[in-house]
């Protein structure tokens, strides 16, 4: 789980403890204040080898209903009223107070006890919209209504909140803090405009269903999170914006109001850009079933294609029948289904690893093949006329399937030429045929490629050594362009590849301002891959022992699946160990109790370590012993004798394992006796002399 | 402690690893975009190397996992693994960046009763694909296994003898698949040439177009869908599988596994024809035999310090009968 992507809380990943648990201390009245913090903890903060990114406290209604019985908006509500003093200055003393002693007191094990205070106001802030009784940004009255016994007394407690509100402002610094320490990212802010109530609101924007819908829209503009950049959150909230212009599409009313507001530009585009960087593929609708789309595919070569649909994932394919951009399509493939809605043109690009054409989205530097009805040759014929000229375009690879059309394009390297057709075309077909990356208003130098880590809220990260390159947008080939990176400038010549910005020797590890024709671009390098903060935990994607790439979710790993790690419990039940003994030595035992002892026979070097390391000889060499061989004795070859202890074992312990000749152990014990200094080794020798 | 490891020799190695370790893991697409990258530019070291090939390679070295039906992937975890051989070489592996090395090797040198030495080997590149370069502890006299485990447990997971575990969980070829879809007509399918398999680089073409499909005899066939699919003929019904389970499944017995024992060591060398690379399981194991990857010349793979039980249990798995040489 990445630091910085957000995470929408996964209730059903809260586990069997909070889900089918029996909360025993539930009085009459409902679960206690402290039942509530514990089941909060349970169900808010994953266990750590589960977190998957920055975490929002998503408490809505939605969240409150897969709770345990018992556990709903009301009790939540009357505990936390119970727990408070009566509306006035000292409403959170008591709140305070507890988390001065959780503080002072506890091993921090668990989250601070304003957990379910924070937690109402995090469910007040999810239900922030228009009604008779108050407008969509009145969060007081939100709070109040949730709060107050009667409706008599909403008034009384939304002004002693306005009022006091602000009193849990330490509380939401001390759960981030909190978060923060356990290794979480948290998303917790007090949003710009938006003072002490920004702190709920920031954690109520997003709903479950608000990511899986996006995951349509990630879909729609063929999103690619590796191409990402720091400024396509703004794009992003542009084209997101005008999808919503079209229709509802199944977001929640909080969500749809921070996307539509002018206000949280920034904001929602840094989220957007987040979410967007996280995504993995998947294409939810609003229930949370998978949706997924037909690929358009074309295999051939010169004059000659083959069109057929393919599944997302490559492994099923479909016949292509004419009528489907006309008309869309739908198929079944098993328990899946998949289908293309109706369009005028399809764009693929080039795959060199399947030799195939598959469906992409128009971007620069990549030959593209428009796939597209007959009643919109004139449209696609001006769009490539733009792009190569009139005197070439006839003279582009073309031709028909049946009577659908297809065109080959060169890949074209100037943005600002494929941006402008590409808009000219999409206004012609009605069609949206821009990817948001190819669709930026001004056309502008672009950072590509590198070996990113992490992209949190405006913070792009890149492993120092693997610094993206600069695509230019346009402009003739030869012309130089200058680059100013960290208040030193260098000039390149403008090149048919971008310029790979590693070549900028000035750069050290750290943060990085540039400047190029106009843009700025910002970046931080870093040598340590795992100190950028809120590093990703492990995914689990692995083998079964014994069931090799099955079950993804259940093994944290092939290595891990395959190798067994030993703990150190098991290595001390283990029957024989290992010792690595120096070589050269002019003899080596392993000494045991009661007439254990074993020469060793130093072996041959390996071919493994010759290979490894051919320079030096190995100094020791590996050797197994019994669980009772507790000492091992060498003589070195300028005589010097030593004894090291390996396990204490008790002199008159019985001997398991190993050979036994009381003569032999006598004689060695007596030659190293004063060679050894622990008192195991002492007791062994006053044994050994004594018998 | 000592560094041997060459900053300049294979840096892409060094820095796709450090890279693997940071994201943790992601989409499949994201790890090609990236490979995709850094094999940019003619002026690159890398430039023309197919990613696909790369993140094999590196998952054989036990570095990352790769699901590729459900298109992610993830770092392994860092893990330490004894070696089998006399000299007692603890290999380490997964997700351990070289900053987490540096700090281990801190550890080793503070504590007291452990004198490990941390030890760096460049790999060479195979088929120019750069490799991280391989880290080992070398733990000192005295030292017993509990000691080296106790210290390395804190930073990572230990695993002694790694291979021998791993190959008592391989899967077998004889192991049930799920059935596969026919090409669809007008695919472009190709069938496995079974004498082609043994030939070195350059010699017969492995995949000849197939006009029908034979069925009295297991066949491996391949088509584009557009991935590259693959699918083997037996008894009249087609079975999903993968290229190189495939081969093995399709040729079996037919397949020349040869052992060459050291003498007197109890490890030597598992050989296996160049164009039926073991499957990725076996391949794992047999690679954490020694931390290197297979050298390969233009006829044969082998696999190094591999133990002669290993060594028949991979070939056991694969349906075959290991030939022992001298």
């Amino acid at each position: 789980m990445r630091a910085g992507i957000p995470r929408l809380l996964q209730v059903d990943s809260v586990g069997p403890q909070v889900n089918n648990g029996v909360v025993n201390s539930q009085g009459a009245g409902g679960p206690a204040y402290r039942d509530w913090c514990r089941v909060l903890a349970d169900a808010l903060f994953p266990s750590a080898e589960n977190s998957d990114g920055a975490i929002y406290l998503l408490v809505d209604d939605e969240f409150l209903a897969q709770l345990p019985q018992g556990f709903t908006h009301a009790s939540l509500a009357r505990a936390v009223r119970e727990t408070l003093h009566r509306p006035g200055p000292t409403m959170f003393a008591p709140i305070a107070q507890q988390c001065y002693q959780w503080r002072r007191d506890s091993d921090h094990l668990t989250p601070p006890p304003s957990l379910p205070t924070l937690a109402c106001s995090i469910l007040a802030a999810s239900r922030m919209d228009a009604d008779h009784q108050g407008a969509g940004h009145n969060y007081y009255l939100r709070l109040a209504q949730l709060l107050a016994p009667t409706e008599e007394q909403v008034s009384l407690w939304r002004a002693a909140l306005a009022l006091h509100f602000s009193d849990l402002k330490p509380r939401w610094e001390e759960l981030r803090e909190w978060m923060e320490a356990r290794g979480w990212s948290s998303s917790i802010t007090e949003l710009p405009n938006l003072r002490y109530v920004g702190y709920p609101i920031s954690q109520a924007v997003l709903r479950q269903r608000d990511r899986r819908v996006l995951t349509q829209f990630w879909e729609l503009i063929d999103v690619e999170p590796a191409r990402l950049q720091p400024d396509s959150g703004t794009s992003l909230l542009e084209n997101l914006r005008r999808w919503l212009q079209q229709g509802n599409r199944g977001f929640s009313s909080v969500f749809q109001r921070f996307v539509l507001d002018p206000n949280r530009t920034d904001w929602m585009g840094g989220l957007l850009l987040d979410l967007a960087s996280g995504w993995h593929g998947e294409v939810l609708d609003a229930a949370g079933h998978r949706v997924e789309r037909l690929r358009l595919s074309a295999v051939g070569h010169d004059d000659s294609y083959r069109l057929f649909w393919a599944s997302p994932d490559g492994m099923s394919t479909f016949p292509y029948d004419d009528k489907h951009l006309h008309c869309g399509h739908e198929v079944s493939d098993g328990a899946r289904r998949l289908r293309f809605d109706k369009a005028p043109l399809v764009v693929l690009r080039f795959n060199d690893l399947s030799d195939a054409w598959e469906a992409g989205a128009i971007e620069t530097w990549t030959p593209l093949m428009l796939v597209f009805r007959e009643d919109v040759v004139q449209a696609v014929k001006a769009f490539a006329t733009d792009l190569v000229g009139a005197d070439k375009v006839n003279g582009l690879s073309h031709g028909q399937v049946g009577k659908t059309r297809w065109v080959v394009l060169d890949a074209i390297s100037d943005q600002e030429r494929l941006t402008g057709a590409a808009k000219k075309l999409g206004q012609s077909l009605q069609f949206p045929v821009l990817s948001v990356l190819a669709g930026g208003e001004r056309p502008r130098a672009r950072l590509v490629g590198g070996l990113r880590l992490e992209t949190s809220l405006g913070r792009h990260v890149y492993l120092a050594g693997g610094e993206p390159d600069l695509a230019y947008p346009t402009g003739e080939l030869g012309e130089l362009v200058d680059v100013e990176f960290d208040g030193r400038r260098q000039q390149f010549q403008r090149a048919l590849l971008p310029l790979p910005l590693s070549s900028l020797k000035w750069l050290e590890p750290g943060m990085h301002q540039g400047r190029v024709q106009g843009s700025s671009y910002y970046f931080d390098t870093v040598t340590d891959p795992e100190a950028v903060a809120g590093r990703p935990a492990r995914r689990r994607v692995g083998l079964e022992p014994g069931a090799w790439r099955s079950s993804v979710e259940a093994s944290e790993s092939a290595l891990v699946g395959a190798t067994v790690p030993m703990g150190l419990d098991e290595l001390h039940g283990a029957s024989e160990l290992t010792v690595w003994v120096p070589r050269a030595a002019l003899s080596a035992y392993l000494i045991g109790p009661r007439g254990q002892c074993r020469q060793l026979v130093e072996p041959p070097v390996g071919a493994l370590w010759n290979r490894a390391f051919p320079w030096f000889p190995p100094l020791t060499y590996q050797a197994s012993r019994s669980w009772t061989q507790g000492w091992l004795a060498v003589q070195r070859p300028d005589g010097h004798r030593e004894v090291r202890e390996l396990r204490a074992v008790p002199p008159d312990a019985e001997p398991r394992g190993g050979d036994v000749d009381l003569g032999v152990w006598r004689e060695v014990v007596r030659q190293f006796a004063v060679s050894g200094t622990t008192d195991g080794w002492r007791a062994l020798v006053a044994t050994a002399v004594g018998a | 402690m000592t560094y041997t490891m060459s900053k300049n020799s294979a840096p892409h190695g060094d820095l796709l690893l450090d890279w693997l370790v940071g994201r943790g893991g992601g989409s499949a697409k994201v790890l090609e975009d990236t490979l995709r990258w850094l094999c940019r530019g003619p002026e690159n070291a890398v430039h023309g190397l197919r990613p696909f090939f790369w993140a094999r390679e590196m998952e054989a070295l036990g570095y990352l996992e790769i699901d590729r039906p459900k298109g992610v992937w993830a770092v392994a975890p860092a893990t330490a693994v004894t070696l089998p051989g006399p000299d007692g070489m603890v290999y380490l592996t997964g997700g351990v960046s070289r900053t987490r090395l540096q700090k281990l090797d801190e550890t080793l040198i503070d504590s007291g009763t452990v004198d490990a030495c941390l030890e760096f080997v460049d790999r060479e590149p195979v088929g120019g694909i750069p490799l991280p370069s391989a880290a080992f502890v070398l733990p000192s006299a005295g030292d017993t296994l509990r000691d080296v485990a106790g210290f390395l447990k804190q930073t990572l997971k230990f695993s002694p003898i790694a291979c021998r575990a791993a190959a008592r969980r391989l899967p077998t070829t004889d192991a049930p698949m799920a059935r596969s879809a026919q090409p669809a007509a007008g695919s472009e399918v190709e069938r496995l040439i079974p004498e082609a398999v043994g030939e070195a680089y350059g010699g017969r073409k492995m995949w000849r177009p197939a006009q029908w499909w034979n069925q009295d005899e297991p066949q491996l066939y391949r088509w584009p869908t557009p991935r590259v699919r693959y699918a083997l003929v037996r008894d009249g019904d087609w079975w999903e599988t993968g290229r190189d389970e495939g081969i093995y499944r399709a040729l079996g017995p037919r397949i020349d596994v040869r052992f060459q024992e050291a003498p007197g060591t109890g490890v030597g060398r598992l050989i296996v024809p160049v164009r039926a690379q073991l499957p990725a399981p076996q391949e794992r194991v047999a690679v954490l035999c020694s931390g290197f990857g297979a050298e390969r010349s233009h006829l044969v793979a082998t696999y190094a310090n591999v133990p002669r039980d290993v060594a028949s249990q991979i070939a056991q798995s694969l349906g075959l009968t290991l030939r022992i040489v001298k």
